[in-house]
């Protein structure tokens, strides 16, 4: 190998929550892709050498690829990622952000693996889109090589979309427990699915009561009951593969291992599980998270109950109790649990185990066995 | 295991409950169904009661006494229950498990509906709560009341939340010594089983399993609920006990029978210890059970007063307690839903609607609309229902299934009216109307699955459509 190339990000990387999203542009391919620059739909992009990018919480980069309908990225990383590759639609707007329902995150844990991104399954896909890397998370994510699949020339891009997000995969987000994802009978004209099935079934129930009313035989066939289930029956399959992935269905798994795998972000997952093991419990938690984290302090308190935890949910330094109808100062903790936080950990406390310099438990010197820190790459 | 064992202890508790109350089925699976929502039912009710009014802060000893007492009073009671289960809700001979004809169609939906919960079973096993649920009241207060934070503001909580999920949890924390917020996920997920074995058991007690089936299938086509079914959230869990009150005023309205208003009365009770919506949706329905009743008296029967009283009281109790003992009471409480949506009470909650959009009446009309039939968040169930409620229109007449319709409709109009006029703002962006809708959805699903009656699908029935033997 003949060395690494870290990629700088000279706009300077941005914090979760914050307004305009900016980017750097990875520039370490010999040329950069488009269409009609190769002439195999599926390539190994020509890659000099690895490449490490630093990241800290939330990071956008811009991949010089553009037309590509998949990509497979083989990586090395150093810590806990949220992995997404997303298109750029070319009329972006500063602050931009992949459209929530079709967001494709993939876990990442330390070590090297690969993972498969089908960019057809986002609305903003078209070809001349350049793609996007978005990375949650903090350490070294060291991309080892790329393969992209791109569209072949006399292939029809509409089609591709539209049968692409036809079955866009359902998948947990933060938001589906409000809507599921909508699927689109016709993408171009964004027509839904539910709604072209639903108009399919009613007609097709229609000609069944217009049937059973004119012939008595017909009557006790009970064919709107008939037509019912097998219209039923088709609009529940397709749900059901799109949303087999979604389902958490190993049949055994400790807590640990539900908390470590099935949270959003793994690095969370992480954390709460290292918290629930060093941590006792009758020990007095305080938890302290990013002012515009998405309840990431609550999460990790209700994730250590019964410990007593108290959480700051403003990041000003007040730390409520669980639900918010106590109080808990910081002489009475134990222990403190940073994630994110801007603010360092308080007087009188030492570090017993982080993730990264921003993720960690640190507990009261006072009642700390040894001075050692462990740390997550041990 | 343990959480397999509290299940039992439920069971059995409740299935004394039941020979207690006389609405013993006859029928071993949906009594054990049945005993789920009365053994629950009966320890958040007398958990609650011994907390706020008796002042005894819950524990394992306490909870025992609490499952161990219809036990103990069955047992003394047997000979004169002996004669109540003679008057049970169904006769023996009607028991159909599986439809005569179709047969072999009928294995593709049941095959689903197994998959499908399954599935849901498992995802609720594995997925810690996530992270907004945290804040919610839903999984917080049975943690104030097991931990015993019982301020002011902590009561207020724990009531809007309501007495059912915030007391259900404790048993099994109680019998771990700690707790596990995974057991509130398992908590929820095990009522919606229950609910699907009581109506698929129930049904084929009555003879016709093809509306047990169908109504079942019809519940797991409609994608958010079977996504809420596995989660921390309570709308699934309170439309649960709304379409448990549906399907058994359903039952009533055509057999009028004792222990059909008995089971209509307790799944009121249940609907109303879950959160504001439940407390309006249950109040909305025993309001519709009332008028029922009243109307037969015009035909010449008699007002079932015992009954009625009886069944009220535990609701009357629990309503009386709250107003007591919370500041967020009745009517006022459920006023304050019209107002602000109720999983924003807790402190901090407040930052998740921070950034609500600016209301808009017709933007909100086209996206309830939406949500209702192009969202897919209910699958297709709204159109197959809007079809079937017409062709079957006969049948809803002839069969007094106007009632149960009727609930259906003021609940309807009651979320249109909160999703379009009090709060369009949480239409426009997303945030509830979806869910607000979960126990339309779910009525809209058991209602269609109960109309094609025995005659309909062919069998030889009697006068009344209905294999019924009461």
């Amino acid at each position: 190998m003949p060395g690494i190339l870290v990629a700088q990000l000279p706009l300077g990387a941005p914090s979760q929550g914050e307004g305009d999203m900016k980017y750097a542009t990875i520039a370490w391919l010999a040329v950069a892709l488009t269409p009609g620059a190769v002439s195999s739909t599926e390539k190994n992009l020509p890659f000099e050498r690895p490449v490490e990018l630093d990241v800290r919480h939330w990071d956008m980069f811009a991949l010089p690829i553009q037309g590509a309908r998949r990509i497979r990225l083989s990586y090395e990383a150093t810590g806990y990622f949220s992995v997404e590759c997303a298109p750029f639609p070319a009329n972006a707007e500063p602050g931009w952000q992949p459209t929530v329902f079709f967001r494709q995150e993939v876990a990442v844990c330390p070590g090297r693996g690969s993972c498969m991104f089908d960019l057809r399954r986002t609305i903003d896909w078209e070809p001349p889109a350049q793609v996007m890397l978005i990375l949650r998370g903090t350490g070294r994510f060291i991309i080892r090589g790329i393969v992209a699949d791109f569209l072949e020339s006399k292939a029809d891009p509409v089609a591709e979309k539209r049968w692409a997000l036809f079955w866009v995969p359902e998948r947990v987000r933060h938001t589906t427990i409000n809507t599921v994802t909508p699927v689109f009978w016709n993408a171009t004209t964004l027509f839904p699915w539910t709604r072209f099935w639903g108009i399919v079934t009613t007609v097709a129930l229609m000609v069944a009561a217009a049937a059973a009313a004119l012939s008595k035989r017909l009557r006790q066939a009970s064919p709107v009951a008939v037509v019912a289930c097998a219209s039923l029956l088709v609009y529940q399959s397709h749900w059901l593969v799109r949303s087999w992935d979604m389902f958490h269905k190993r049949l055994w798994m400790s807590t640990e291992e539900k908390i470590r795998r099935n949270y959003f972000e793994p690095e969370f997952g992480e954390i709460a599980v290292k918290a629930r093991e060093l941590i006792p419990e009758r020990a007095t938690v305080l938890i302290a998270g990013h002012p515009r984290d998405w309840y990431a302090p609550q999460c990790l308190a209700f994730n250590l109950a019964s410990r007593r935890c108290g959480y700051s949910p403003d990041g000003t330094g007040r730390f409520l109790g669980i639900g918010g109808y106590s109080a808990v100062t910081v002489t009475e903790a134990d222990y403190y649990i940073c994630y994110y936080s801007d603010k360092p950990e308080p007087l009188g406390f030492k570090r017993i185990f982080e993730l990264h310099p921003q993720v960690y438990i640190a507990q009261r010197s006072d009642k700390l066995p040894t001075s050692e820190v462990a740390h997550s790459t041990d | 295991m343990l959480w397999l064992l509290t299940v039992s202890w439920s069971l059995v508790s409740g299935y004394a409950v039941l020979q207690l109350c006389g609405i013993s089925t006859r029928n071993l699976a949906a009594d054990v169904a049945l005993a789920w929502f009365c053994g629950t039912g009966w320890y958040t009710f007398a958990s609650c009661v011994a907390l706020f009014v008796l002042g005894l802060e819950p524990s394992l000893w306490e909870s025992v006494a609490i499952l161990a007492f219809p036990v103990a009073t069955a047992v003394a009671l047997r000979r004169r229950l002996q004669g109540g289960i003679q008057t049970s809700i169904v006769n023996r001979r009607t028991t159909r498990w599986w439809p005569w004809r179709y047969r072999w169609l009928w294995v593709a939906p049941a095959g689903m509906v197994v998959v499908v919960l399954s599935l849901v079973v498992l995802h609720a096993k594995n997925t810690p709560t996530n992270t907004d649920d945290a804040i919610r009241l839903r999984a917080h207060t049975p943690m104030l009341v097991y931990q015993g934070h019982l301020s002011p503001a902590a009561r207020s909580a724990i009531f809007s939340n309501g007495s059912f999920m915030s007391f259900g949890p404790l048993p099994i924390w109680q019998l771990r010594g700690t707790i596990h917020h995974f057991d509130v996920n398992y908590f929820i997920v095990t009522n919606v089983v229950f609910l699907f074995a009581l109506i698929y058991a129930l049904c084929s007690s009555r003879g016709v399993p093809e509306q047990g089936l169908g109504t079942v299938f019809l519940l797991t086509t409609m994608p958010l609920f079977v996504y809420h079914a596995a989660s921390t959230y309570l709308d699934a869990l309170y439309g649960v006990m709304f379409g448990g009150a549906l399907f058994f005023l359903a039952l009533e309205a055509q057999a009028d029978s004792e222990p059909y208003r008995r089971c209509v009365l307790l799944f009121v009770y249940l609907a109303a210890g879950i959160k504001h919506e439940g407390e309006i949706v249950a109040i909305t329905t025993l309001t519709v059970f009332l008028v029922m009743l009243a109307a037969r008296c015009l035909q010449g029967k008699r007002f079932p007063w015992r009954c009625v009283s009886m069944g009220v009281a535990p609701l009357v109790i629990y309503l009386v307690v709250k107003n007591v003992y919370s500041s967020n009471p009745l009517l006022v409480g459920a006023a304050r839903v019209l107002e602000q949506y109720v999983g924003y009470d807790a402190p901090g909650g407040q930052t998740a609607i921070a950034a609500v959009a600016a209301p808009n009446s017709t933007l909100a009309w086209r996206i309830f609309w939406d949500s209702l039939f192009s969202s897919g968040n209910f699958g297709i169930v709204f159109y197959i229902f809007g079809i079937a409620s017409v062709y079957y229109w006969r049948t809803i007449l002839n069969r007094q299934l106007i009632w149960p319709m009727a609930a259906l409709a003021l609940v309807f109009a009651e979320v249109l009216i909160n999703a379009l006029i009090v709060n369009p703002q949480w239409t426009v962006d997303m945030t509830t109307v979806h869910r607000s809708l979960v126990a339309v959805a779910m009525g809209c699903a058991i209602m269609t699955g109960l109309l094609p009656d025995a005659r309909t699908l062919g069998q030889r029935t009697g006068e009344d459509g209905c294999q019924l033997a009461d």
